[in-house]
């Protein structure tokens, strides 16, 4: 089956950072990589704002990329229907049987395309926009169709309520594949690992804070944060650190890729996001048994059930997430953490092989669905 | 001419976008029009509609909400139409919007939307679907910017204008409040507490300034309310700021709690027009404002105060601090911020502007009803 995930991003959207990766460059790699093992044929089709170390990951791979010459950056109907020729002369190019969007701008320019020629259109749903249902309704109301996975159960629900139709929503939990476990043979006092684009919607700034909050109760005893990721603020979180005295505690490393394959397996993952839908990075902290403190966002609950796998806590809380790593801090002293129970939960439910099945299932029904004679 | 405002008014203490249409439809029936209220629910919109004697109407249902327009709570924003005899209909929330619109477009109505922040920019796709369901109307921009990024969005340019903000001109012989020791002004800042007016911004740079001026950082006052109060209460908790930062809650008229020498901060991430900074510009106030919407042309130069990047917890602390020196060696000449006010910002000019607009708009051919 050939499968074309696409992904057009505006100038000024979040994710169009060309040396970047974020979640959902990461999730489409990984689905992918694990399709082409399955013996599926995805391509990617994107536009100029695509994220390089994705475009060069799939290349690595062997896995087509379609750089659109025509870019989707202005909001207009010119642009727009330029786009859509384009993407419609690339379907026909690479016989694609199911068109596979990853953000609303996918959607809009290939939704209406494909309906014409008679190809299934779904969109993962990676953020939880309020634009999803709008899209959906705009979308009916033109009598165009197309179903929808979501990543995590509260995302599906949320979606149903508004008002779109059961039988197309879908819900497949995000996968990771396995990482390795890596840690030095020495004692080690964990450090704490945040990694996502620096931004106020990930919650950088609440772990900051927190680190001002341990380090009143800890003093000498704090630990590092590590942060890594693309700052598209400029110097804003590095002012904060700054302004509140934690230069010494709180370092930023910018992009790096695979930071959580690389780090010590002993360190806690903080994942402080004020919204999500089912991060990636949790998943990979997970797959290598490293301890996490996440914010009750998106799919989280599911992943970390309770207090053997981490600490979930309330977003938007700077005690909140000062309580979380100090009271895991304290189960890793005592012991009380046991990194093979969070590898076990991984590998029973959030394999990149389970996702790549699941999703499969989709389209199969999404193409009977389609054609059903 | 009868004029139909429609406001969403869902609010407990009014929002920027209220208070510009009450202070329009205030000019508006000062020049003999006609304006008259349309809200979605009773409350403090209701109340100041009824003290300053407007006619006012409640159409439930009416209230933010990206959907397509419903079916009956257009009825019911066309009998209110019908009923005041409406000769135009103007908008004042883009997420209310979509109703009335669709309400003044069968009736053959004349419609105008002002766009206030570029939220509704943001959301392209909220203009692809007035766009998809054939809706017809003008958009009055408060900033030069949203003016240019409108045309992008497939509107006719004959149908988007540029009308900056304007505020009330104190009237004559007012006075203010005196600060107590003129050289050691207070800090004080009015808005929503969520993000996007940068109210964590003006704390962190309060934090900076702290590090800087140690015992002598001026006092930082806070008006206003909203879902991130208890993180912003929880950062100056942790960045130890409580001695010299306070929430004073909501206040109308936050101005009026403040001398005139203190000094407003404008912290905001987003905004078309900001008023207060108008208002304040009205009193003589030193202003320190983010360089958003149409600020750098109501503050051109440090004569007025200091615009600053959004966003910049350096960049505000730099700004206070110099402005605290200005205003500490008599550099600062409240004057010329009132003479710029008044010869640009006053509502009187705003409501001659939108008036020369409506005349265009009852002018050109009716609209066929959809």
């Amino acid at each position: 089956m050939r499968i074309a995930h696409v992904i057009i991003a505006a100038g000024n959207e979040i994710g169009a950072n060309r040396d970047d990766m974020q979640g959902l460059g990461r999730h489409v790699l990984n689905l992918a990589v694990a399709q082409k093992v399955r013996g599926l044929n995805p391509v990617l089709i994107s536009n100029a704002s695509a994220e390089r170390p994705l475009v060069e990951a799939l290349q690595g791979e062997g896995i087509p990329v379609v750089i659109m010459p025509s870019a989707h950056l202005q909001p207009n109907q010119t642009a727009k229907d330029q786009t859509a020729k384009d993407l419609a002369a690339q379907i026909e190019k690479f016989n694609v049987q199911l068109i596979h969007c990853h953000n609303l701008n996918g959607v809009r320019v290939a939704v209406p395309m494909a309906n014409q020629i008679g190809i299934p259109c779904v969109l993962t749903v990676h953020r939880n926009s309020r634009s999803i249902s709008i899209l959906y309704e705009a979308a009916k109301r033109q009598g165009l169709k197309f179903s929808m996975i979501c990543v995590s159960r509260r995302e599906r629900d949320s979606l149903r309520e508004s008002g779109i139709s059961e039988a197309d929503l879908y819900y497949v939990p995000n996968g990771t594949r396995s990482l390795p476990v890596h840690q030095l043979p020495e004692p080690h006092y964990p450090d704490l690992t945040l990694v996502g684009r620096i931004i106020l919607i990930k919650g950088v700034d609440v772990a900051i804070l927190a680190m001002a909050e341990l380090r009143r109760r800890l003093g000498p005893d704090v630990p590092v944060l590590n942060v890594y990721g693309v700052d598209p603020s400029g110097n804003y979180f590095r002012e904060m650190v700054h302004a509140v005295g934690l230069d010494d505690i709180v370092r930023f490393h910018g992009f790096k890729l695979d930071v959580i394959e690389h780090c010590d397996s002993r360190d806690i993952l903080v994942m402080p996001s004020r919204s999500e839908t089912g991060p990636i990075v949790v998943l990979e902290a997970m797959s290598r048994g490293m301890p996490i403190v996440a914010t009750e966002v998106g799919e989280v609950t599911e992943m970390l059930p309770d207090p053997r796998y981490g600490r979930v806590v309330r977003p938007d809380s700077v005690v909140a997430l000062a309580d979380g790593i100090e009271s895991l801090l304290k189960d890793i002293s005592d012991g009380h953490f046991d990194p093979s129970l969070v590898i076990e939960r991984h590998r029973s439910r959030y394999t990149v092989e389970k996702m790549a099945e699941d999703v499969e299932t989709v389209y199969k029904q999404v193409l009977v669905n389609n054609n059903p004679y | 001419m009868r004029i139909v405002h429609v406001i969403s008014g869902s609010g407990s203490i009014l929002s920027a976008n209220e208070r510009y249409a009450l202070s329009l439809a205030a000019a508006q029936k000062k020049r003999g029009l006609s304006p008259m209220i349309i809200t979605g629910s009773d409350g403090i919109l209701i109340q100041a509609c009824r003290e300053q004697q407007f006619p006012v109407a409640v159409v439930p249902g009416l209230k933010p909400a990206e959907k397509p327009p419903q079916e009956e709570i257009i009825q019911g924003l066309i009998r209110q139409y019908d009923s005041f005899d409406a000769q135009l209909i103007h908008c004042h929330y883009y997420a209310t919007a979509m109703q009335a619109i669709a309400a003044a477009n069968r009736t053959g109505v004349p419609c105008v939307l002002t766009v206030y922040d570029d939220e509704a920019i943001a959301s392209g796709h909220y203009f692809d679907m007035c766009s998809e369901v054939g809706l017809k109307f003008s958009a009055i921009a408060l900033w030069r910017r949203d003016h240019e990024l409108l045309k992008e969005y497939d509107l006719p340019e004959a149908s988007l204008y540029y009308v900056p903000n304007g505020t009330q001109v104190p009237p004559p012989g007012t006075r203010f409040q005196e600060s107590g020791d003129r050289h050691r002004p207070s800090l004080i800042l009015a808005g929503d507490l969520i993000f996007r007016k940068g109210i964590h911004d003006a704390v962190l740079g309060m934090a900076e300034l702290r590090r800087r001026l140690g015992p002598d950082c001026p006092t930082l006052t806070i008006y206003g309310d909203g879902d991130r109060a208890e993180y912003l209460k929880e950062m100056i908790y942790v960045a130890e700021l409580t001695d010299i930062i306070r929430f004073l809650g909501p206040q109308p008229d936050p101005l009026s709690c403040c001398a005139s020498t203190d000094i407003l901060i404008m912290s905001s991430r987003v905004e078309a027009g900001p008023p207060i900074i108008q208002e304040a510009m009205s009193r003589g106030m030193p202003v320190v404002a983010t360089d958003v919407g149409e600020v750098a042309d109501m503050l051109p130069d440090h004569r007025y105060g200091r615009v600053i990047p959004a966003g910049s917890i350096a960049a505000l602390a730099d700004a206070l601090e110099s402005l605290l020196a200005d205003i500490a060696s008599g550099k600062f000449d409240p004057q010329v911020s009132i003479d710029r006010h008044y010869s640009h910002y006053t509502l009187e000019r705003m409501a001659d502007r939108i008036e020369t607009i409506y005349s265009q708009l009852d002018q050109q051919a009716p609209l066929s009803p959809l």
